[in-house]
């Protein structure tokens, strides 16, 4: 079996966000460019292992340059809450604590996503560990050495 | 550091905010992504990082 070797962990604490419960969110900053197009600041991203897909908010699309409207939700998708519409993007560069990456997203024609970005299991799940210690109030991230 | 707590710097805020880096103040606020970051821009795009600010995310199942 093929051995994985890792970077020093990262550590990120979890956030708790208004709401009942005062839940904790594993959410960590990342920064986005699609060719000259770029946000001043990084954007909070859910890290969400139940995710099959990544997802970006219509908005932040648009900021990078997308033309949404041109690009069409032609595509229909299930979720556990019903149907929906989506577009594929092409890749753009992400950064996460100075890791570099190219990632794409899907977006989902729902401009009432409460979260900038989710990080689906097609993204940082590939390239890293990543440990959940919930209990604790933190979750850690792992880079591959092999691939970053 | 330890769990970071937004609830009292989010408290009474909807919709797209800068936050700054301690986690303490919103730096800017707009009703779109687009406002906030001309809001940003005006005041020379200080340090922080966005998020949508809503009400209750508890009720998000993801």
């Amino acid at each position: 079996m093929k051995q994985n070797f890792f970077q020093t962990p990262i550590k990120v604490w979890y956030k708790v966000l208004p709401g009942r419960g005062k839940s904790k969110w594993p959410i960590i900053d990342i920064k986005l460019s699609y060719k000259k197009f770029s946000l001043p600041q990084p954007i909070l991203a859910l890290v969400d292992s139940g995710a099959s897909h990544s997802i970006l908010h219509p908005f932040v699309a648009e900021i990078l340059g997308f033309n949404l409207e041109g690009l069409g939700f032609s595509q229909k998708g299930l979720s556990a809450s019903g149907d929906y519409r989506y577009l594929e993007l092409p890749s753009m560069n992400m950064d996460i604590n100075g890791y570099k990456f190219n990632q794409s997203f899907t977006v989902i024609d729902n401009k009432d996503l409460i979260w900038p970005c989710i990080l689906g299991e097609d993204s940082i799940f590939h390239s890293s560990r990543l440990d959940f210690y919930k209990f604790k109030g933190y979750f850690e991230v792992r880079f591959r050495t092999d691939i970053n | 550091m330890g769990v970071v707590n937004l609830t009292k710097t989010l408290k009474g805020k909807i919709g797209w905010v800068s936050i700054s880096p301690d986690n303490k103040k919103v730096l800017a606020q707009g009703k779109t992504l687009k406002r906030l970051l001309l809001k940003l821009k005006q005041m020379g795009n200080p340090e922080g990082y966005i998020m949508q600010a809503v009400k209750d995310y508890s009720s998000y199942v993801g």
